[in-house]
């Protein structure tokens, strides 16, 4: 009781802050893990496709080799080679990991717990999508500065290949969600979600209305094209086969990690594998309603804790079918040329994703 | 003053101070990535929340990144051996400091100081939206073709050696 | 809420995120083997073969070209989000502005993408 009581007295503010603080602390304590396991789930999907054991001998079924991977980064000498630029060297793979973590705060893993303010959400940003987009951009530093630093002519090559590919199909991600944002009519990723859960809001009063909701008010089957054009981006974005044209090992050995050992080689890893499944969680948000399920009223916010903890499961379960389709296709389909690569993005996707904007919008007029 | 708006402005202002100053051009590069994040969270203090993430998006994560690429495409990053400061810069300082002057007079000659402070306005996306589609529609296809004529320059200049013979 | 509340958490995720990465790193370097330094371990790796020249090299200018549309286009979208929002809206009155304007919009800037194209500013073969 005394402990409520110390809680109550804080003033709003406060405890919006508190809040927040444990949100955040549990949000990447659940992330942590999540990177960790998918390692081990890529190893042994990739062991079962390719008709291989995988690793499974450390503890039951190998489940415990996320820790002994960890502790090998942690213990492995950590060398600062003399032909590199020092201060570069040390803040690149930070700079991989670090956007890589702050997407985290815009997307609404859950209803909510407890009562209907603690919102599952870290910070429910009116220009939700502009800010994960701004973060997204930030990530071609580390990259660029990895290969400028390393000072080697792979490391190089890779940095400025993979930079130039991120860019390109930043472009056409961010066109991508256009015709979403039209239908939705904000760009807060809550609002996304209300609306695919079939609460739309009032022209007049700007009050959400509840309209007859299932699976097909899922976006994803309302702009199949936008997202098809933004998980291909996805892939490249995140530098995965196919598009893993920086680290591609038969011509640049590794790309621009080559010259990085012990953490900070692991910290790219980490920052890629966290970029993997923050835009699974962004497509899961914008194209396949978030945490909710169109049964059970799981489309509503939870009124109660159990619900609450449901909604998060549910969108733990959606990311992780992305998960394991990013970690699937890796293993199927073989690496793209880089003009290849370069073509889809400009001059396959950008023209489509313009057509889509406007077929969208002559639609939309023609209904209304 | 206060003190969030006192630490971004210095934070600023010593990205920009440190961008024109420092002799490696990468260094000035990331320096000159301080002032335009700096500029951001400014917008973001004064409730603009499009406006700082545009700023994040277009000059942070696109125009930087324009500048770094420029630097390592012309292996330029190795200092050179100018002194930093121009042989006249005497002079420079003196124009400066008039300018400055001079707009300060202006500044404080105007009636503009007389008017009351309006109270910062709280611009969401969609008024923003409204307003770019009514008020100001002649300047955004202005803009648009100013887009059109950057991109029509950069592939000239780009692309101007592939007319030649090789 | 204040809209500067909102932006706490971020500022708390900046702090617990660059803990995390620089943590990790000042981990690695107190746990880490300290092995010897010899000359071979300090050259660039290239396979085995002894590096030759600078290690950066130069590069296309394609990727400076690439770069600046990058620029164009990126201020392109960011002005299609306010359109996008208040489009479904602003179509009960004023539905041929808000098209128009941004169709117009949309096909000034189409022309400059087809007369890059057109140059072969996106052709990376030759």
């Amino acid at each position: 009781m005394n402990r409520m009581e110390w809680l109550a007295n804080l003033t709003p503010t406060q405890q919006f802050v508190l809040f927040s603080v444990v949100k955040i602390i549990f949000a990447v304590a659940i992330l942590m893990p999540i990177i960790a396991y998918a390692v081990l789930v890529e190893r042994r999907l990739c062991a079962f496709i390719q008709d291989r054991v995988g690793p499974n001998r450390v503890g039951p079924f190998g489940l415990l080799q996320p820790l002994a991977d960890g502790a090998k980064a942690i213990l492995k000498e950590d060398f600062t080679p003399e032909h590199v630029r020092k201060v570069y060297y040390w803040l690149a793979p930070a700079l991989c990991m670090i956007p890589a973590l702050l997407t985290l705060a815009v997307i609404p893993f859950g209803s909510n717990l407890g009562n209907s303010n603690n919102r599952m959400v870290i910070a429910d940003l009116n220009v939700g999508i502009l800010y994960t987009f701004g973060i997204v951009s930030l990530g071609v530093y580390g990259i660029v500065l990895a290969g400028y630093a390393a000072n080697s002519k792979y490391s190089f090559l890779g940095g400025i290949r993979s930079s130039a590919q991120m860019i390109s199909y930043e472009i056409a991600m961010g066109m991508s969600v256009i015709p979403v944002f039209m239908l939705v009519g904000s760009l807060n990723l809550s609002a996304v979600i209300d609306y695919q859960a079939g609460r739309i809001p009032d022209p007049e009063t700007g009050r959400l209305i509840q309209h007859s909701s299932g699976l097909l008010s899922w976006l994803v089957f309302k702009q199949p094209l936008a997202f098809l054009i933004f998980l291909v981006a996805a892939f490249a974005e995140t530098n995965r086969l196919p598009f893993d044209l920086p680290e591609s090992e038969q011509e640049l050995v590794g790309g621009y990690n080559t010259e990085y050992s012990s953490m900070k080689f692991a910290l790219f890893f980490m920052g890629e594998y966290a970029n993997v499944i923050l835009s699974s969680a962004m497509m899961v948000t914008l194209f396949f309603g978030g945490w909710t399920l169109p049964v059970f009223g799981l489309e509503q916010p939870a009124d109660s804790l159990g619900k609450g903890l449901l909604h998060i499961g549910i969108f733990l379960g959606k990311m992780a079918a992305f998960l394991i389709l990013f970690i699937w296709v890796r293993w199927m389909l073989p690496r793209f040329r880089y003009d290849q690569l370069m073509d889809l993005g400009w001059r396959r996707f950008i023209p489509l994703a313009l057509a889509n904007i406007v077929v969208t919008a002559i639609l939309l007029w023609v209904r209304a | 003053m206060d003190p969030v708006f006192a630490f971004l402005a210095l934070l600023t202002t010593a990205g920009a101070v440190a961008a024109v100053s420092l002799r490696n051009l990468v260094h000035c590069a990331l320096c000159l990535v301080v002032a335009f994040a700096g500029l951001a969270a400014l917008y973001l203090q004064l409730n603009a929340q499009f406006i700082g993430f545009a700023q994040i998006l277009v000059y942070v994560g696109a125009v930087a990144i324009l500048i770094v690429f420029a630097i390592l495409l012309t292996r330029g990053s190795e200092p050179g051996n100018q002194p930093i400061l121009s042989s006249s810069w005497q002079a420079g300082l003196g124009v400066a400091v008039l300018v400055l002057g001079a707009l300060g007079v202006a500044v404080a000659s105007s009636f503009v100081r007389y008017y009351p402070v309006s109270p910062a306005p709280q611009p969401t996306v969609r008024e923003l939206g409204e307003q770019l589609m009514t008020n100001y529609v002649l300047p955004l296809e202005v803009i648009g073709l100013l887009l059109t004529a950057a991109m029509i320059g950069a592939v000239i200049i780009a692309m101007h050696e592939k007319q030649g013979p090789r | 809420m204040d809209q500067l509340t909102q932006y706490i958490p971020v500022l708390i995720l900046v702090v617990v995120a660059v803990c995390f990465a620089f943590g990790m790193l000042i981990i690695s370097v107190l746990f880490g083997q300290k092995g010897r330094r010899d000359q071979i371990k300090d050259t660039p790796y290239e396979c085995g073969m002894q590096p030759v020249g600078e290690g950066s090299t130069r590069l296309s200018v394609k990727f400076y070209l690439v770069a600046m549309l990058f620029i164009l286009f990126d201020i392109e979208v960011v002005f299609l989000y306010p359109w996008a929002v208040v489009y479904k809206d602003m179509l009960r009155d004023h539905a041929n502005l808000i098209f128009g304007s941004m169709i117009t919009f949309l096909g000034i800037l189409f022309v400059g993408y087809i007369y890059a194209l057109k140059k072969g500013a996106f052709d990376w073969k030759r």
